[in-house]
């Protein structure tokens, strides 16, 4: 961080050289009697090229998070930065470039278009944008995912860890600045989960790639670089790179 | 079980009343044209009545049938005193009903529509029906009294000095002394009705020393069946009396004859069309939807449910769309009744209708069909639900299982095509009767709709990339998208299209043949009429015969031809039209298409005794050159002909031609039809046309002088009018598949949401997605608008190959096809607009967490 940076108006730290910063968000469903705190105030900064995993019970606001991370829901109060962009105050169409852009996913149930081949898919980030693909790029990331006899497959003839693979690098076709990942393995089981994660791990070393990764799996958060803690909407723990083990005792330390 | 149904609609409210509206148009239409016909049958009724209630007899001209060119045929004058002479009979009267329209400064009055133009003698009060508004009926020579909606809608002042009644004598001044109704109604369906004294009707209408009827009242105590039998008694052969009762029965019957067969029928036929659409698109929303509610079936047959209470639910609510659908059809059937009413009026067949009634019978009609029609088309949709096992209860993305006797379905769908395409050939074929011809051609029809709907998914996957070719061009992903969209349920898009694709293919079916019909006609006035001009009324009612003396008079007129033909019988033969000509210029004004050896030597051959056949009668009677056949005029007179030759001419001249002094022999009236002149040579065309013009406006003010290509012009401008008639009646079917389209797409988009919240997640936008929804809709309606061609094509090609006999041809109207096409595209464009902006509204979020 030597290049000079503009103070930020609330005076705090710069954030620049981020891939996604949040401050002070706070996110409240309903009101009255029948409000939900889903977040109390978090701020949390993602530093390029890092795999971080955002734990948390069931209701813990993780899922909340990440939605507004990414710029798919609206905080109620705070700010989200991604890639050096406030995106709390855009609207839809801007909301909508930025993603194509900056922005990759992959989700738990895959969401592959059935009636596309895996290639098609995969490209889908590029040409809904009218982009062009690099096709040196494309080609790294079918390997990478090991998709290279299956690029003419639809979804419905490939196996749960190949949609999965195929939705993977259809999140890194963008070279996005950030990749949310949404228990990516929740639906996967345990040996295709393994492939799966070492395939974030990889992109994360070979290509510098940024992942948030929502997940209730000690496994899968084991393979990050940072594990994060969320419960009643706040971030309770921050930890570096820990083992499974360890991770579990965090969690049951919450319970 | 009722209230799972009951909730299952509340919770669909928006598939539940697009799927209503398939019905309600439909139905609205069965019930509207019941309405209408009850209107218009109330409304003659009572006209009739009150016209005969102050009379007790009615003596007229006994007839073999009902003549277009002589509606009342004359009897003797002396007839009235015969009739006075009869005891019991109080007072008896004669009147002359005849023909003739009023002109105001320079313009002809027409009537409204179809409806003819009146002008009738005014008869005593103690009988008269008419009953003077302003001013007073006529008495003195000269005089005229005009029906008031004729008075209202010109304008006409009583004492106004410009008005003059065109005659069999030329046009005459009148003096017009009052307005009048005819008993209780201002308007007899819109036509123009003169009141003149009896003196003028028969010095100015060719009937001196003639009455076309004789009322007659009864002395006290005598019923009118009683002075109908008295009179009966003395009248001489070939007249006939009926009680005023009976009378007024017979007229109205005539009317409503035509009504009920011809309008009831036809107007149903459009009904049944829309209805069948609609079937369609509640076939293929309840296949949608009992696919998407496999889980739902599941958990209840989990619950206990057998399969007997899935189909209960599944056809219940059905039931339940069927009836409200059909008692809004109903209702809507009153301003269906309406519009039909205003569209025939604005090309010109003004009706008379009397108030609405929703008769019972109506009433039944309507809730029988749209319930019937709506619980037949889920029956198929409802038995797939039966076969729902409760373990899809806990499946993720369970799918509903195939039907019992899915895989013959494509052979079941090619057989039905290919019946329905047997039916089409051998209903034009085999020589049935109109009614029979057209019911098997419909059933025909239906079945060839059936089956091609059936095939239509097999073709949906090619069509679809020919189609989105050009929009995958422009448009990139998202035509590739929509494409893709499109062809992922091929049976579900094919249902679509096909409900689309009924209406383009009777439009497309119509549109064709009415241009092989134009081509037939135009193509047969260049090839038989050599003339210059052509002269008829705007009603294609006869004129007076007095016009051609004028037009001969003309410098610069070579020869006139003027044609009468009236329709006849013949033995053997049947109905026939019967061409009269003038054989002294028969060979320079037409060209007939002679067959064998004949030629245009015969004409001079004909006599009084000799006829030329067309090819059709001389085929169909089974005549030939030398065989006699006998002739019978409407008014009973009866000659044996002998055939001299055959010529082909299906459109113009069909049936038989004699000379004009043969039909005078028949008694035929001598009011021509048709005048065609053919001018000299070398003769300044304009002028000459610019002359006889004049005269025409001078005295026979009815006659219009057409040169052909305007005679031509006219013609088209008439098929058009009916066309746009056709199209009208069609357009219900069409808004009704363009439901179907939006239904279809939101239920799309509803199964979608996962996929839309995924795709609006990596970048597309809001208006991408309104663009892939609205290409696949225009893909869907392309479909159907090409396979509906197609089917047109199909339809008119048989048609015009079955009448080639008629001189039917077959025409292909290009630019017409193509702007079907264009409309197709719109339409997929409208009925996208509100499905995509509702995939539009969907926010990522919500729908990634969709379940």
């Amino acid at each position: 961080m030597t290049s000079p940076t503009p103070p930020s108006p609330d005076g705090a730290a710069p954030r620049d050289g981020l891939a996604v910063s949040a401050r002070d968000v706070t996110k409240r469903y309903g009101s009255g009697d029948a409000k939900v705190d889903a977040l109390r105030g978090v701020s949390v900064d993602f530093p390029r090229g890092q795999f971080a995993a955002v734990m948390g019970p069931s209701g813990s606001g993780k899922s909340t998070l990440m939605n507004i991370l990414a710029g798919l829901d609206t905080p109620t109060s705070g700010s989200v930065m991604i890639d050096g962009t406030e995106i709390t105050t855009l609207k839809d169409r801007q909301l909508t470039m930025l993603r194509r852009e900056k922005v990759g996913f992959v989700f738990q149930f895959f969401n592959l278009l059935p009636m596309l081949t895996a290639e098609e898919n995969l490209e889908l980030p590029m040409s809904i944008a009218g982009r062009k693909i690099d096709p040196e790029w494309e080609k790294e990331l079918v390997g990478a995912v090991g998709l290279d006899d299956r690029r003419r497959h639809r979804p419905s003839e490939l196996s749960g860890g190949q949609q999965q693979r195929v939705a993977l690098a259809r999140g890194l076709i963008s070279r996005p600045a950030v990749l949310f990942a949404d228990e990516p393995t929740g639906n996967l089981d345990s040996a295709t989960s393994e492939e799966m994660l070492r395939l974030l791990r990889r992109s994360v070393d070979e290509f510098g790639q940024t992942i948030v990764m929502v997940t209730h799996d000690g496994r899968a958060a084991a393979s990050a670089d940072r594990v994060l803690f969320l419960r009643d909407g706040e971030i309770v723990e921050d930890h570096g790179h820990l083992e499974a083990d360890a991770i579990y005792d965090v969690v049951k330390s919450l319970e | 079980m009722l209230r799972l149904i009951a909730r299952g609609i509340l919770a669909r409210k928006l598939r539940t009343a697009l799927t209503s509206v398939a019905i309600v148009l439909g139905v609205a239409m069965v019930a509207g044209t019941f309405i209408l016909t009850d209107q218009i049958n109330n409304a003659f009724d009572d006209i009739f009545e009150t016209g005969n209630s102050k009379i007790d007899a009615v003596v007229s001209r006994q007839t073999e049938f009902d003549s277009f060119e002589d509606p009342s045929p004359p009897m003797p004058e002396s007839v009235v005193d015969d009739v006075a002479g009869v005891d019991g009979v109080a007072l008896s009267e004669g009147q002359v009903s005849t023909q003739g329209q009023l002109v105001v400064g320079d313009d002809v009055i027409s009537s409204q529509g179809g409806a003819p133009a009146i002008v009738v003698s005014n008869v005593s009060p103690e009988i008269n029906p008419s009953v003077a508004l302003e001013g007073r009926l006529p008495e003195n020579p000269g005089e005229v009294a005009v029906i008031k909606d004729v008075a209202d809608r010109e304008d006409l002042q009583v004492g106004q000095d410009d008005v003059a009644l065109a005659t069999a004598v030329g046009t005459r001044p009148v003096e017009l002394v009052g307005t009048f109704r005819y008993g209780d109604v201002e308007s007899i369906g819109g036509a123009t009705v003169v009141l003149v004294t009896l003196g003028d009707a028969q010095r100015w209408f060719d009937r001196e020393g003639q009455v076309t009827n004789v009322f007659a009242t009864a002395d006290a105590g005598i019923s009118e069946n009683d002075l109908a039998n008295r009179i009966r008694a003395v009248l001489p052969a070939g007249l006939e009396v009926e009680t005023a009762a009976e009378n007024a029965q017979a007229q109205s019957d005539d009317i409503a004859g035509e009504i009920s067969g011809f309008l009831t029928p036809a107007l149903l036929a459009f009904a049944g069309v829309a209805l069948f659409v609609g079937a369609f698109i509640i076939f293929n929303t309840f296949s949608i939807t009992v696919a998407q509610r496999v889980r739902e079936f599941g958990m209840i047959r989990t619950l206990g449910a057998t399969r007997g209470q899935v189909m209960t639910s599944v056809v219940g609510e059905a039931l339940v769309i069927g009836v409200i659908a059909s008692v809004v059809g109903l209702l809507a059937g009153v301003g269906i009744a309406w519009g039909i009413l205003r569209l025939f009026d604005a090309i010109g067949f003004g009706l008379p209708a009397a108030g609405i009634e929703v008769r019972p019978r109506t009433i039944v009609a309507a809730l029988l069909v749209g319930v019937v029609v709506t619980v037949a088309a889920v029956v198929g949709p409802a038995l797939r639900a039966t076969r729902v096992p409760p373990i899809a209860a806990v499946q993720e993305g369970a799918t509903l299982p195939p039907g019992r006797f899915s895989r013959f379905t494509p052979y079941l769908a090619g057989l039905v095509l290919v019946v329905g395409l047997a039916l089409l050939v051998y209903g034009l074929a085999a020589g049935l009767g109109a009614t029979e011809a057209l019911q098997v051609l419909g059933l025909g029809a239906v079945l060839v709709f059936l089956g091609v709907g059936g095939l239509a998914r097999f073709i949906v996957r090619p069509l679809a990339r020919f189609i989105g070719a050009p929009i995958e061009a422009l448009a990139g992903t998202t035509g590739h998208l929509a494409r893709a969209n499109a062809t992922r349920n091929t049976a579900r898009t094919a249902a679509t299209a096909a409900a689309l694709m009924i209406g383009v293919g009777l439009v497309a079916f119509v549109a064709i043949f009415a241009a092989g019909l134009k081509d037939s006609f135009t193509g047969a006035i260049d090839r038989t009429l050599q003339g210059d001009l052509i002269l008829q009324t705007d009603t294609f009612s006869p004129f007076p015969a007095a016009a051609s003396g004028v037009v001969d008079s003309t410098e610069g007129v070579a020869a006139s031809q003027f044609l009468r033909f009236p329709e006849v019988r013949t033995e053997p033969g049947g109905s026939q039209f019967l061409n009269t000509i003038d054989p002294t210029t028969a060979a320079q004004v037409f060209d007939f298409d002679w067959q064998d050896d004949a030629s245009d030597a015969l004409f001079a051959q004909l006599g009084t005794d000799g006829a030329l056949i067309e090819t059709n009668l001389a085929d169909s009677a089974g005549l030939a050159t030398g065989d006699r056949f006998t002739v019978t005029t409407n008014r009973g007179e009866s000659a044996s002909f002998t055939v001299l030759g055959e010529y082909r001419d299906p459109v113009l001249f069909t049936g038989i031609t004699v000379t004009g002094a043969a039909a005078d022999g028949l008694d035929i009236p001598g009011d021509p039809s048709v005048g065609v002149v053919l001018f000299d040579e070398g003769a300044d065309g304009d002028a000459v046309k610019q002359e006889i013009t004049d005269r025409m406006d001078a005295d026979f003010p009815t006659v219009q002088v057409q040169s052909n290509a305007e005679f031509k012009e006219e013609f088209e401008g008439q098929i058009d009018q009916l066309l746009a008639l056709l199209y009208a009646l069609l357009a219900i079917s069409l808004i009704i598949s363009l439901f179907g389209i939006v239904n279809a797409l939101v239920l799309s988009i509803y199964e979608r949401t996962r996929e839309i919240g995924m795709l609006r997640a990596i970048g597309t936008t809001r208006r991408q997605m309104r663009a892939i929804v609205r290409y696949e809709s225009i893909i869907t309606a392309v479909i159907g608008g090409v396979l509906g061609i197609g089917i047109g094509i199909l339809f008119a090609w048989v048609l015009a190959r079955g009448l080639e006999d008629q001189g039917i041809g077959f025409t292909l109207p290009v630019g017409t096809l193509v702007v079907f096409l264009v409309l197709a595209i719109v339409a997929g464009v409208l009925a996208a607009v509100l499905p995509a902006r509702r995939a539009a509204k969907l926010k990522p979020l919500d729908a990634l967490h969709f379940e």
